[in-house]
C-alpha cells in the first residue's frame, strides 16, 4: 500500500515507535520465560506484541518488518498450539527481536526525506562548541558595557550591532544544534511504566501528553534517572490494589506531559492514585518538619532521604518515596526546579520546571559573603531590600559561605508557597551566565547547582533554590 | 436517512492503527471514537448516549479479546444491536466464521486500504 501525505507518512514514524515499545514488551516475555515465571502468559503476550507489530508493520508498508514478525508469529503460533516444544524459545525470542530491531532501524532512518540527511556529532564537542558560543555571548556583552557610548555616525556603532546579532544568532544555532525532542524519552518512560504496572499486576494506563518539547542534549540525560524513579513510584505507590474499594475506574491513569514555555520546559508526571499521605510523612518527619504548606507543594516535606509513609521495601522502588534521590538528581541541573502537589484519595503531579539550555541560564547575579552568586530567573518572584522584621524565614547566602558574614541588605524572594527568603549583600543585575557544571565528584553543598567564571575572571555560584530549606534560615 | 455525519467505534490495540483509522476517517467526514482493547471499547460504548453506526474491532487484545467484546456487548443491555465488524488478517478463515457466530456483521482485511474501509463503513451505516 502506498501512501503519499505527510500525516499518513508520519504513521511509519508513529509505528516505529509503537514497535519499540511492544520490542520492550517481547523482551520482557523472554526474561519471564527464561526466569521460568509463568510461562504461558508469557508466550501469550509475546505473541500479542509480535502480532501488532506484524499488522502495523504492513499498514504502513514496512514489508521488511513485517515479514520477520510473521516468521517470528509462525514459531510462536505453533508453540502455543502445542506442535512445537518450548526448548529454545527463549533465545528465538532473542534473536527474533533483535532481527525486528535492525529490521525497524534502517527503514527509518530510509524514511526520512532526502533533503534533511543527518550526521552524528560527539558529545564533547558539542559541549566544547556551547561552552565557546556561551564565553562568546559573555565577552561581547563585557565588551559592550566597557565601550564609551558610541554616536551614531561612528563606524563602531554599526560593527558593533551587527556583532552583537552575530553573537546572540551563534549562541541560538548552538541551542538548537544540542537540542533534542524530549518525546522519545517519555515514550520510554511510558512503556516503562506499563511494564512496571504489569510486573505488579495492576491495570495502568499511561499516557503521553503535550507539545514536541525540545531542550538540551545533557538535560534530556539527566532526566532519565529522576523520571524513572518518578513513573516507578505512581504505578507502585500511587496507584491503589484495589481501586474498585475506593470508587476509582479500575485502570489507573498516569500521564506524562511536557509543556514549553519562553525558554522554559515543564515535564509533568501526574497520577490519579492514592496521593501522599502528608499527615504521616509530617508525623514521621518528627518536629523538624517544616511547617504545614500553605499551598499544594509538599515537596519540601516529601523529599527527606529515608521517609516513608510504607512500613516495609517493595522490590519495584525501595522504601520510601525516594523524592530525595529525586531532587538531588535535579539540583544536577542548573536552573531546574520542581514542584509536587498531591492531593489525598485523588492523585500526584510532580512538575519540573527546566531550562531549555544547559550551558547559559538567565540568573539574578548578586553579591553574598564576598562572592558572585547567580540565582536562576526562574525561580526569582521578586527582591526588596531587607527588612527588620522579615516575615518568614531568610537564608543569609553569605553566611553559607562564610559564617561570620553580616546579614544581607537585599531579600530575594523565591518562587513557591513555602520558598524561604535568601539574604544577600547586593542584587547587582539580571543577566545571562555560562554555567558550568561541577564534576560530579565535586562535593558540594545542595544549594550549588554550578558554577560560573565572570567576565570580571570572578568565580562564582549557581544556586540550586530546592537546596535551600528553612532549617537553614538564621 | 439522515445527514448527520456516520460516528464509528473503533477497538484496536496498536496504536498506529488506531491513528491510521483516525486520519482515514476523519478525511472521509466520519466521526471516529477510539479504544484501545474490549474492556475500553465497552466502556466507549457504554457512554455513548446514541449507539455508533457502526462499531470495528481487532480480535487479538490484551484484557479482553475481540470475540469477548463482542460476546459482551451483543449479550448487554446497552446498543445491543450495534453492527459490528471485525478487523482479521487473510490468513484466518475460521477467525471469519467465529466471528459471524459471536454476532459480527462481516468483516474487514488487516491491512486495510482506506478507501475500502470507508466505503464498508458507509455500506453498513446505509450512507
Amino acid at each position: 500500500m502506498t501512501v503519499s501525505d505527510p500525516a499518513m507518512d508520519a504513521l511509519s514514524d508513529d509505528f516505529v515507535e509503537e514497535a519499540v515499545d511492544l520490542l520492550a514488551e517481547v523482551d520482557a516475555a523472554r526474561v519471564a520465560l527464561r526466569d521460568g515465571r509463568a510461562p504461558g502468559e508469557a508466550i501469550d503476550a509475546a505473541f500479542r506484541a509480535i502480532h501488532t507489530i506484524k499488522g502495523g508493520a504492513g499498514l504502513v508498508g514496512l514489508d521488511e518488518v513485517a515479514s520477520h514478525a510473521h516468521a517470528l508469529e509462525e514459531r510462536l503460533a505453533a508453540v502455543r498450539g502445542g506442535e512445537a516444544s518450548t526448548d529454545g524459545l527463549h533465545e528465538l525470542l532473542a534473536s527474533g527481536g533483535d532481527d525486528l530491531r535492525r529490521a525497524l532501524a534502517p527503514d527509518a532512518e530510509a524514511d526520512r526525506p532526502a533533503s534533511t540527511p543527518a550526521f552524528r556529532v560527539r558529545p564533547d564537542r558539542a559541549d566544547r562548541l556551547a561552552s565557546l558560543s556561551a564565553d562568546l555571548a559573555l565577552h561581547e556583552a563585557a565588551l559592550r558595557r566597557a565601550l564609551p557610548p558610541v554616536r551614531s555616525d561612528d563606524a563602531l556603532a554599526p560593527a558593533a550591532e551587527r556583532l552583537h546579532i552575530s553573537v546572540q544568532g551563534l549562541r541560538d544555532a548552538v541551542i538548537d544544534l544540542r537540542a533534542q525532542p524530549v518525546a522519545p524519552l517519555l515514550a520510554r518512560m511510558a512503556a516503562l511504566g506499563r511494564d512496571t504496572a504489569r510486573a505488579l499486576g495492576k491495570t495502568v494506563r499511561v499516557d503521553v501528553e503535550g507539545d514536541d518539547v525540545e531542550i538540551d542534549a545533557g538535560i534530556v540525560e539527566r532526566l532519565a534517572g529522576p523520571l524513572t524513579h518518578l513513573v516507578r513510584n505512581a504505578v507502585d505507590h500511587g496507584i491503589e490494589v484495589d481501586r474498585a474499594a475506593v470508587g476509582k475506574p479500575s485502570e489507573g491513569r498516569i500521564v506524562l506531559g511536557a509543556v514549553q514555555s519562553g525558554d522554559t520546559v515543564v515535564i509533568e508526571v501526574s497520577d490519579d492514585g492514592r496521593g501522599i499521605d502528608v499527615a504521616t510523612l509530617r508525623a514521621r518527619a518528627g518536629p523538624e518538619a517544616p511547617a504545614a504548606p500553605a499551598g499544594g507543594d509538599i515537596l519540601s516535606l516529601a523529599a527527606r532521604p529515608g521517609l516513608s509513609t510504607r512500613d516495609h521495601a517493595s522490590g519495584t522502588s525501595g522504601r520510601g518515596v525516594g523524592l530525595d534521590a529525586v531532587m538531588r538528581e535535579i539540583g544536577a541541573i542548573a536552573g531546574a526546579s520542581a514542584q509536587l502537589e498531591s492531593s489525598p484519595g485523588v492523585g500526584c503531579r510532580f512538575r519540573l520546571t527546566l531550562p531549555t539550555t544547559i550551558s547559559v541560564i538567565d540568573g539574578l547575579v548578586c553579591e553574598a559573603g564576598g562572592m558572585v552568586v547567580v540565582i536562576p530567573l526562574a525561580a526569582v518572584r521578586g527582591t526588596h531590600p531587607a527588612a527588620a522584621e522579615p516575615g518568614r524565614p531568610v537564608i543569609e547566602l553569605g553566611r553559607m559561605l562564610r559564617p561570620d558574614a553580616p546579614a544581607g541588605d537585599e531579600i530575594v524572594e523565591l518562587v513557591g508557597p513555602d520558598a524561604p527568603f535568601v539574604g544577600v549583600d547586593r542584587v547587582v543585575a539580571s543577566g545571562t551566565s555560562a554555567v558550568r557544571p561541577l564534576p560530579d565528584a565535586t562535593p558540594r553543598p545542595g544549594w550549588i547547582a554550578g558554577g560560573i567564571v565572570g567576565d570580571d575572571g570572578r568565580v562564582g555560584v549557581v544556586v540550586d533554590p530546592r537546596g535551600l530549606s528553612a532549617g537553614q534560615a538564621a | 436517512m439522515t445527514n448527520d455525519p456516520i460516528r464509528v467505534l473503533a477497538v484496536d490495540d496498536s496504536r498506529t492503527v488506531r491513528r491510521m483509522i483516525e486520519l482515514t476517517l476523519e478525511r472521509a467526514g466520519i466521526h471516529a471514537t477510539v479504544a484501545e482493547d474490549g474492556i475500553d471499547g465497552l466502556d466507549r460504548l457504554g457512554a455513548m448516549d446514541a449507539p455508533p453506526d457502526v462499531v470495528i474491532t481487532d480480535i487479538n487484545m490484551p484484557r479482553l479479546d475481540g470475540f469477548g467484546f463482542i460476546e459482551r456487548v451483543r449479550g448487554g443491555d446497552r446498543h445491543a444491536d450495534v453492527p459490528i465488524l471485525v478487523l482479521t488478517t487473510e490468513d484466518a478463515p475460521d477467525l471469519k466464521r467465529r466471528a459471524r457466530a459471536a454476532g459480527a456483521k462481516g468483516w474487514i482485511v488487516k491491512p486495510f486500504d482506506p478507501p475500502r474501509l470507508v466505503g464498508a463503513l458507509r455500506a453498513v451505516a446505509g450512507r
